[in-house]
This record gives C-alpha cells, sequence and structure tokens, in this order.
C-alpha cells in the first residue's frame, strides 16, 4: 500500500521518541495516523494528480486512502526557547515519503509586566486560521479546513521571523486581550500559482516544506511541478496582524499579508508571484457551541509589465460561516463556502476565473482520548472557466464523502 | 495564712476562668456573609476576609496551588501573610509557573512533578500566576493580613466561624467583578449576617483551556 513506508517510519520515528520522553521530561510528544475511507463523484482529475478537481481525492481515489501521519514534537531547548516541530505523511505523489509541515523555535522571555513578547523563527503558519488549531494545524471542527484555510495549508508558509506582542488582560484584571503580530519571510515567491491555475479547493492536506503538487499547466519554461517555498526575487515580504480576544470566548483577527514578490522575476524554473491579501476572522465560543466566519480578499500577479504591475493579475476572495456543536463526545459541524477567482489582466491568454459554493457537514467521535472517528461529506457547487482550455466542462458538482478513523498517541 | 493564700489562689483562678470565658465569648461570633448579583442570584468563589482591630499574631501555614489539565486548582486562593505554598504539577506536561504582581515576584522554571520549595508570600496583596507555556493558565492568589478568610460557596455563601466578637471591616474580592463592591463594617457582639449587593453581575470566568488545542 501507498502508505505503507510513511506509517512505519513515522512509528519508527514515534517508538524512537518515547523512549526519549522519560529522560527529557519536559517534551511534548503527539502522533496520530488518519485512515480514510473515500468516495467521491466528479467528472474532474484530482489537483493532487494534476487536475482541476477541487478536492484532494477523485473517483480513482475511491477506496481506503491515508488521511495524514503526523508526528509533532515539541520541547524546550533551554527555560524560554522552545523548539517545534510537525513531520507529515499524506501517502500520495509526495517527493518525500515523510517532510515537514512545520519546523520553528519560539523564544518566550518570562513577562515582567502586562505585556507578553513571543518570537518565532523557522517555518510556521502565519497567524489567520481560526479552525486549525489541534496539533499539526489541523481543523478543530471537520476534517477539511475551509476554501480559505485550503489555501494557507498549500500555498503559505512564514519561513522567517515573526514577533508578537500581547497586552494581557487577565494581568491588570481585564476580561481581554490583545495582541499585535508582525512578520519578515522569504521562500514563498511561487505563492499565488496555485489559486491562478485551479483556484480555490477544499481539502485537509498540507504542503510540506521539500515538496509541491502537480502544476494543472505547465510553465512556459515546460515545468509540471509546484514547489511553493522557493526565493527568486530575494525581496522579503511581510505581514501585520491584530487579534482581539474576550474572556478566551470571542477572537477577531485581522491580517494585512504581502510577499512583495517581484512578478517581473524568473530563474528558470518559476515566476516570483506578487501575492498579497487580507484577511479577517471571527470566532465565539458558547458553552457548546461555535461559530466561526473568516473572509479574505486579495491578488496575485506574474509576468513583465511595463507598469510592474504583472502581466496577469488575478482578485480572488472567500469567505465562510461555520457553525459547530459539541454533545459530550460527539461534535457536529455545518460549513458554507464561498469562492471567487477573476481574471483582471491577461484573460485573453489566460482566464482563471472561479465562481463557487460548497458545503461541508462533518460528524467528529472522540471515542477516547486515543481514537477519533470521523464522517464528512463535502458538495462543491460552481463554475472553473480554465478548465475549458482542457476541453473539459467548466461547471459541475463535486461531492466527496470521507470516513476517518484516527489513532492519537 | 494557708486560708488567706487559698482565698487569693481561688480569686486567682476566677480571674482565670473568667478571663478564659470572656476570651472564648470573643472568639466565638459567627458571620455568614452573603454576596448577591444584581438578580439576587449568589455569586461563587468571592474571597470574603474580615479583619479585627488587632490581629492576632502570625503562625506557620502552609497551602496548595495544583496545576491540573492545564489550569491552576483553586483557581482563585485565600491566603495569610507568611503562608507558604508549594506548586505541584500534576499534568503529564511541564510548566513555568510565575508573578510579576508587585506583593510576590517569583519563577519556578520548568518542572513537572515533584514541586519544587515551597514559596512564601511575605506581603499583602493579589498575586496573578501564570504559566509562561500555557499563557491561558491564570490563577489568583488574595494574600490577606488577617487569619479569617473563606470563599462562597455555589450559593454565593460563606459562615465564618470563631470570629473575634468585636468592630470588624469585611472586604469581598474577585477577580470577575467589573467593580469591588465597597468595604463593610459589622459590629460581631450583635451581627450575624452581612450582604452584598453587586451593582453588575460578576463577568464569566475566561474560558478553560482544550489541551488538545493549540495557538496557531
Amino acid at each position: 500500500m501507498s502508505y505503507a513506508r510513511p506509517c512505519a517510519v513515522l512509528f519508527a520515528a514515534m517508538t524512537l521518541q518515547t523512549g526519549h520522553t522519560a529522560e527529557f521530561g519536559a517534551y511534548e510528544l503527539n502522533t496520530q495516523i488518519d485512515l480514510r475511507a473515500v468516495v467521491v463523484d466528479t467528472p474532474y482529475e484530482s489537483f493532487t494528480e494534476g487536475g482541476l478537481g477541487l478536492l484532494r481525492f477523485d473517483e480513482s481515489h475511491d477506496g481506503l486512502r491515508l488521511g495524514r501521519a503526523m508526528l509533532n514534537a515539541r520541547g524546550p531547548l533551554t527555560e524560554t526557547l522552545w523548539a517545534d516541530l510537525t513531520l507529515s505523511a499524506t501517502g500520495d505523489h509526495a517527493a518525500h515519503a515523510v517532510d515537514l509541515t512545520e519546523a520553528s523555535v519560539e523564544w518566550r522571555p518570562y513577562p515582567r509586566n502586562s505585556l507578553r513578547f513571543k518570537t518565532q523563527l523557522g517555518a510556521f503558519y502565519p497567524p489567520i486560521s481560526l479552525e486549525n488549531r489541534a496539533i499539526g494545524w489541523q481543523s478543530a471542527y471537520s476534517l477539511s479546513p475551509s476554501a480559505i484555510n485550503t489555501w494557507i495549508g498549500e500555498e503559505i508558509r512564514t519561513i522567517g521571523l515573526q514577533q508578537s506582542v500581547t497586552l494581557r488582560g487577565a494581568a491588570i484584571q481585564q476580561p481581554f486581550d490583545v495582541t499585535l503580530t508582525a512578520g519578515v519571510f522569504g521562500y514563498n515567491d511561487p505563492m499565488g500559482v496555485l489559486i491562478f491555475q485551479r483556484g480555490w479547493a477544499l481539502h485537509d492536506r498540507q504542503t510540506t516544506l521539500f515538496d509541491g503538487l502537480p502544476r494543472p499547466f505547465t510553465s512556459p519554461s515546460g515545468d509540471t511541478h509546484i514547489e511553493f517555498f522557493r526565493e527568486i526575487d530575494h525581496r522579503p515580504g511581510y505581514y501585520v496582524g491584530a487579534e482581539y480576544r474576550y474572556q478566551d470566548r470571542h477572537a477577531v483577527r485581522a491580517l494585512h499579508y504581502d510577499n512583495r514578490g517581484d512578478p517581473a522575476k524568473n530563474d528558470g524554473k518559476d515566476s516570483a508571484w506578487r501575492s498579497r491579501f487580507d484577511s479577517i476572522g471571527w470566532r465565539s465560543e458558547f458553552a457548546d457551541t461555535t461559530l466561526i466566519a473568516q473572509a479574505m480578499l486579495g491578488d496575485t500577479a506574474v509576468g513583465a509589465s511595463t507598469d510592474g504591475r504583472g502581466r496577469f493579475i488575478l482578485e480572488y476572495w472567500s469567505y465562510f460561516i461555520l457553525a459547530s456543536q459539541r454533545l459530550g463526545a460527539h461534535r457536529f459541524t455545518a460549513r458554507y463556502d464561498r469562492m471567487y477567482t477573476d481574471t483582471e489582466r491577461g484573460a485573453t491568454f489566460f482566464d482563471s476565473d472561479q465562481t463557487a459554493t460548497a458545503w461541508t457537514a462533518a460528524y467528529l467521535w472522540d471515542i477516547d482520548p486515543h481514537w477519533q472517528f470521523a464522517v464528512e461529506a463535502i458538495e462543491i457547487d460552481g463554475s472553473l472557466r480554465q478548465r475549458a482550455a482542457l476541453g473539459q466542462p467548466t461547471d459541475a458538482d463535486e461531492r466527496l464523502l470521507q470516513l476517518a478513523i484516527r489513532l492519537s498517541l | 495564712m494557708f486560708c488567706e493564700s487559698r482565698a487569693r489562689w481561688h480569686r486567682r483562678l476566677l480571674l482565670l476562668l473568667v478571663g478564659a470565658a470572656a476570651i472564648s465569648a470573643a472568639r466565638s461570633a459567627e458571620l455568614t456573609v452573603e454576596v448577591l448579583d444584581p438578580q439576587g442570584q449568589g455569586t461563587v468563589d468571592v474571597v470574603i476576609v474580615v479583619t479585627p482591630e488587632t490581629l492576632p499574631p502570625h503562625s506557620t501555614a502552609s497551602a496548595t496551588i495544583d496545576q491540573v489539565r492545564k489550569a491552576f486548582v483553586p483557581q482563585i486562593s485565600v491566603i495569610r501573610v507568611g503562608t507558604a505554598v508549594t506548586f505541584p504539577n500534576s499534568d503529564p506536561v511541564a510548566h513555568q509557573v510565575y508573578s510579576f504582581s508587585p506583593a510576590k515576584r517569583f519563577d519556578l522554571p520548568l518542572y513537572r512533578g515533584r514541586p519544587y520549595a515551597p514559596i512564601v508570600f511575605d506581603q499583602p496583596g493579589i498575586v496573578i500566576l501564570g504559566c509562561n507555556i500555557h499563557d491561558q493558565m491564570i490563577g489568583y492568589i488574595y494574600v490577606t493580613e488577617s487569619p479569617y478568610f473563606g470563599r462562597t460557596d455555589a450559593r454565593g455563601r460563606l459562615i465564618l466561624r470563631n470570629l473575634p466578637a468585636e468592630r470588624v471591616r469585611v472586604t469581598a474580592w474577585n477577580p470577575y467583578l467589573s467593580e469591588q463592591p465597597p468595604e463593610q463594617t459589622a459590629d460581631l457582639r450583635s451581627d450575624g449576617r452581612l450582604s452584598f449587593r453587586l451593582t453588575r453581575s460578576p463577568r464569566a470566568p475566561r474560558k478553560a483551556i482544550d489541551p488538545r488545542l493549540r495557538e496557531y
């Protein structure tokens, strides 16, 4: 089976690490094996196979699949310096059976007043998602995150430095916390190519640091594989964000992100894409009910142009609303996603245009602290105009039903 | 001679008994304190401190604040000045307990299981506890000069016994009250009940940490 090897490697690593746990008591180790049974109804080949299907699996994948094998290790290097590392295996066409999705060190000095400073260096997710809060950046509410956070998992990683400062309300006996974050990063220049070629998608496959995805449309240089985490133009990107939390029940998060790519630069394999967006999200947690909404608006550009803005410019936006109800060990989630892309410039050469909606229904059952059972149904309805360039119907419904059994240790 | 000294001895014994009775009478006062929100519902976990004019001398006391499922247990404690507090960690993960509150600043570097030597809280005030690894872990210690204190139960009530039967000041404190109620006075020779009426409902405590979730 295609996932036998990564599983074996991860379990071997886990066994090895468990031996260390006793020695270094402060280390936290979490491993998870997620096995799926999937049934798909779509006329398209999945983007994981190089197609223009928006789901992780297509009809050729019907049957048993590996969802993810994951190992997260976290522990102190010194009293205030923490290392965090996540290894993943997806069991598909990945170049490496096991690869990193995140690897960083974080400096957490002891607070000396109501301000809390944190500095993170390495490869990690910027603070955008309000769904992906389970270990390994997994959604806590469904198997597949929203279109927005699916895209973050595909194309975005901070490979750089992040500094945050939090005014901790607890220290001044107030019910709120306010955090300001800024990040500087490199090695994310191809970011934008996938949303340009394929549009938004819905799945839980996170791109690993040393791998990529098949390119739905071959590049002018003949390249058929996207590697997302590369530096092409030697210009660092940045983001600034803010978060307001009330009683740890309600959170609002905003982020402005700009990779400052130079769309005129190309290193022979790929171009630098200028990608920027604004994201705003809100989450409220009542006793057993969680509501989340998030919206993102941005653009990406590539290719030399006289005005420097790029030969192709794609505008994209998406939003979702999610409601989740916990009943003891059972969780029920419903989510509505709206996805939109539009080629503002260069449409006569390549017309990337997506208008789609999606419904996701998920049921998660924590059988015990180690075993989780999950069922998820996704229906995506809409059009993707660039499918016509491959002689495929532009409009079709795509449906996925997946059952997961997850063992966490 | 013998009779005289015997009479004196009797007088002394009588005085001693009267004195003891007076002291025991002085210590026998009881006070029931009630904290009610604007809707008349009892407010839980409000620290109540009864302070008499003269405080008895300090005695060595100890207390324990545990860490369970990434939370301080109890979350709100009240102790007397001079109390030695032990901070065991019952979690499988390590914690780093700290306080930067003026009443007591300390750090307990990374540890699991066996606690450090107890920390002696030698000044009155409110000490806010944190964990440098888990930012959502918050605990409160109210350190007071008086040995007469407690916390209200789920019905918002607290009964304090063995109080000195004299004029006392009574304070109420809870971190979730947007306005701390004003201090009251009571004469425990006549008053046996006292109630604090909050002008605003207390805030709900912060949401408890789900140990399976991380900050991303």
